[in-house]
């Protein structure tokens, strides 16, 4: 079954998503950037949604987890200034292919892919909106099947 | 003093000149935000696209504000520290970002002090 894509997290809490539970590491509260700033982040993101397999639904103040495959999606807030939030989809945007540069107010919006090279079977989805107004990441890991 | 710039439209960068940067600076359309203040390190790196592509894309937004260009300021290394006191944005990557209670009190405080000019883009 394909999750639901919550519209933002308010709607997610009604969908019954689950909220991080107590004494766990969660990545967008607990993260240290420790000289590697927003890269870190953005590293260790895509490192957390492939090692978990999870599509990242991520409006102003909150990232919805949702599972590729089973389970319930799951809300937590960004504890970093919106700033940070904003240059990751601006970070994640700038990795993306040149057909995401195509959209006519990029890099304030677009649709891409790209690749990291520490799994190369994985694509990831990229859509966003980067506005004052509006701030909006979908980020889908696309696994290739496993060579045979 | 280090050299920051800024991608935006002409009729921005004047304002911004004149008045300084406004953290909750709202977009013709947009929404209440306060998302602060971006620029970059002049010369890079360039952590995101560079500020002529930012520039550009804000004209095509809003094309009757003159057209792209670039801000450019000078910038006393005390308040690029006091932008970045938890380590999101190291100086290393390029960017320098200005938010309410990170480095944008400071940055207002100079700010008719600072030597500033526009770029064509």
């Amino acid at each position: 079954m394909t999750p639901t894509i919550p519209s933002n997290v308010e709607q997610a809490s009604h969908l019954g998503a689950n909220r991080d539970r107590e004494g766990e590491f969660v990545l967008w509260r607990d993260f240290k950037p420790e000289g590697r700033g927003i890269l870190g982040l953005v590293d260790d993101m895509l490192e957390h949604i492939v090692r978990n397999r999870l599509r990242l639904h991520w409006v102003r103040g909150g990232v919805t987890e949702i599972p590729l495959e089973a389970g319930e999606p799951r809300i937590y807030e960004f504890g970093f200034r919106n700033s940070a939030a904003r240059a990751v989809i601006a970070r994640l945007a700038v990795l993306c292919d040149d057909e995401t540069k195509r959209d006519p107010i990029y890099p304030y919006r677009g649709v891409g892919d790209f690749t990291d090279p520490r799994w190369p079977n994985v694509r990831f989805h990229v859509e966003f909106n980067n506005t004052p107004a509006e701030q909006r990441l979908e980020l889908t890991p696309v696994f290739a099947s496993e060579p045979s | 003093m280090v050299t920051l710039v800024h991608g935006t439209t002409r009729h921005r960068a004047e304002r911004i000149i004149q008045f300084g940067p406004d953290p909750r600076y709202l977009e013709p359309g947009g929404v209440p935000a306060n998302d602060g203040f971006s620029m970059y390190v002049d010369g890079g790196p360039y952590l995101f696209d560079p500020p002529e592509l930012y520039a550009r894309g804000k004209d095509r937004q809003c094309p009757s504000e003159g057209g792209p260009v670039i801000l450019v300021v000078e910038v006393p290394e005390s308040i690029l520290e006091a932008a970045d006191p938890l380590g999101v944005f190291p100086l290393k990557f390029g960017v320098v970002q200005f938010d309410v209670g990170a480095g944008i009190e400071e940055l207002l405080k100079a700010w008719h002090t600072l030597p500033k000019t526009i770029r064509d883009v």
